[in-house]
């Protein structure tokens, strides 16, 4: 019917079992492939955990002097530590101002 | 057998089976064929089977996508920002103040987690942006799945871009949110071709005039962004737009060329198909590697390596390995219309022009220019023939004067052809020179233009359907 020579059906089934053993290859790595996390970017990279900087840590944030710094800490012992930022509005020196100025640059956690 | 494996892609486009069980079964098929006599009418039946059944394999190998793949991370009625790491494809398009790139994803951020990724998607940034093949970037934007919007053609959109491989869409709102991470990366053949591409560019467009230029630009190197709306409609009601596109033509123009000039410096015969092939594949890289120029430079490397191995080239056997090498590629091309078109009119004009130049009786003419012309008028006519189902179906036209407007524009095209390939030949040799080759191929296109407007405002010209 196709009237293929000897050398004609061995290169055609050599070709074949290629081309299937190529489909098989690349059917394994596809059934095999896995989602891997790369990264977990954080969005508090570059802040301050209010509840473990000690007073160096707190002075690096512009607006934050050696006496606020103090009294932020003074809290955080009194208080048993901060829950949420917004009670940095609770410390005195700290105006809603303040508040706006520095709350980027900090964190609770 | 290339028949045989589109019927088994067809079939497996229309009925739904897991991957798994073609696979099995063309396995089984093929230990059977291993096993049966050689000479027997079974194994010609089994044969048959076995390429039916990889054609489905491929098809449905194609469908499974990576777990990582880019189509599973989008999510419905999400309007969340997406920031993606990949390279620039294929060279960026300018099209309506955007600027539009395939990209290759290799990792992608959603919220604050980052993952592995691939696929290819179509990215749409605002503005123009000077990008490269092969460039890293890391974008930020939307992402979606393309819209099922239909427009001229049959085809939607969104198949015609799976067809291609590609998934999803991303937008870039502005061009801020690209972030230049490498340079230098892709294959680097490609990067090559593309340089010579962009070097053959200048150098058309410094010696003849911008519509000319555009004009020779589509037809030499197959970049169309430059050519003018009108001239393109034009063409298209005229039935011969494919002169505009790189095609089996110009590779057989390049071919031609490159074999005349290694000849000229008179290298050996083995020495020159073995420089040629590799010109022709650079051609093919710089002209983008569409389907037809796939086609066409899969076909002259299969007659070169003929001519190598001092065997008689067939014309169906090297159409056959070319439809196979894309297929096996991508089987999903065996539904784009430009496959369909170019492999139409190859087959037609291999079939039906030898019959109907004996049923006519050609050959039996004694004034060798009317034959030539009568003969060229065949051409363009099997050619016609062999694709006017398909452009009636995909583009809702039907021109009748496209056999008449084939015997002038396709002679005039092949000239303008050779005259811009030589006037970039000398440009870079003998610049100098270049302006008088300029001036010819000026006054070709010129005229190719005039005749198409000529043609298109014949009475019953075309028709839309």
């Amino acid at each position: 019917m196709l009237s293929l020579t000897r050398q004609e059906q061995q290169v055609i089934l050599f070709l074949l079992v290629v081309a299937l053993v190529g489909i098989g290859i690349n059917f394994l790595i596809k059934v095999n492939s896995k989602v891997i996390t790369l990264a977990v970017i954080s969005q508090d990279m570059g802040k301050i955990n209010i509840n473990c900087a000690d007073k160096e840590l707190l002075m690096d944030v512009s607006g934050i002097g050696q006496k606020l710094a103090q009294r932020i800490i003074e809290y955080r012992n009194k208080q048993g530590g901060f829950e949420e930022l917004e009670e940095l509005k609770n410390i005195k020196g700290i105006n809603k101002y303040k508040y706006e100025k520095i709350k980027d640059r900090l964190f609770v956690k | 057998m290339a028949l045989i494996f589109c019927l088994g892609i067809i079939f497996a486009s229309f009925i739904k089976f897991p991957f798994l069980l073609a696979y099995i079964f063309t396995l089984i098929l093929l230990l059977l064929s291993l096993i049966v006599p050689k000479r027997s009418l079974g194994f010609d039946i089994l044969l048959c089977f076995l390429v039916f059944l990889l054609g489905a394999s491929c098809l449905k190998n194609t469908q499974v996508l990576p777990k990582h793949h880019i189509s599973r991370f989008i999510y419905y009625k999400n309007n969340n920002l997406y920031t993606i790491k990949g390279i620039v494809e294929m060279e960026p398009l300018i099209k309506n103040n955007r600027t539009v790139f395939m990209f290759g994803i290799q990792e992608i951020q959603l919220a604050n987690l980052k993952y592995n990724c691939c696929g290819n998607i179509l990215v749409y940034l605002k503005g123009t942006r000077d990008l490269r093949y092969g460039e890293g970037l890391i974008l930020e934007g939307n992402l979606y799945r393309p819209f099922k919007k239909k427009g001229l053609r049959r085809t939607n959109y969104r198949d015609y871009l799976y067809n291609q491989g590609i998934y999803a869409v991303f937008n870039v709102k502005n061009s801020f949110q690209v972030i230049n991470s490498s340079r230098n990366s892709g294959f680097w053949l490609k990067r090559f071709a593309i340089f010579l591409k962009k070097e053959m560019e200048r150098m058309l467009f410094k010696y003849v005039s911008r519509l000319s230029a555009a004009i020779l630009d589509a037809m030499i190197l197959g970049e169309r962004r430059n050519i003018p709306e009108f001239i393109n409609s034009s063409m298209i009601k005229s039935g011969t737009v494919h002169i505009l596109v790189v095609s089996g033509f110009n590779v057989g123009i390049v071919s031609f060329m490159i074999i005349l000039f290694l000849k000229l410096i008179r290298l050996p015969r083995d020495l020159l198909f073995c420089t040629a092939i590799p010109c022709v594949v650079i051609y093919c890289f710089m002209t983008g590697a569409s389907v037809p120029v796939v086609r066409a430079t899969v076909m002259s490397i299969v007659f070169m390596l003929g001519f190598l191995l001092k065997r008689e080239p067939d014309i169906y056997n090297s159409c056959s390995v070319a439809i196979i090498f894309i297929l096996l590629v991508n089987p999903r091309q065996l539904f784009d219309v430009g496959f369909q078109l170019s492999f139409a009119s190859v087959l037609a004009i291999v079939y039906l022009y030898p019959k109907i130049k004996s049923l006519l009786h050609i050959g039996n003419v004694k004034i060798k220019h009317l034959r030539f012309i009568l003969e060229g008028g065949l051409v363009s006519f099997s050619a016609w023939l062999g694709t006017m189902g398909f452009i009636a179906y995909y583009f809702r036209i039907f021109s009748p004067v496209t056999v008449l407007a084939n015997i002038f524009i396709v002679p005039l095209a092949a000239l303008i052809t050779l005259c811009g390939f030589s006037m970039i030949l000398i440009g870079l040799i003998f610049s100098p020179l270049a302006p008088f080759f300029g001036s010819t191929s000026e006054l070709l296109v010129l005229l190719l233009i005039r005749i198409n407007t000529l043609l298109v405002k014949l009475p019953c010209a075309y028709f839309y359907l």
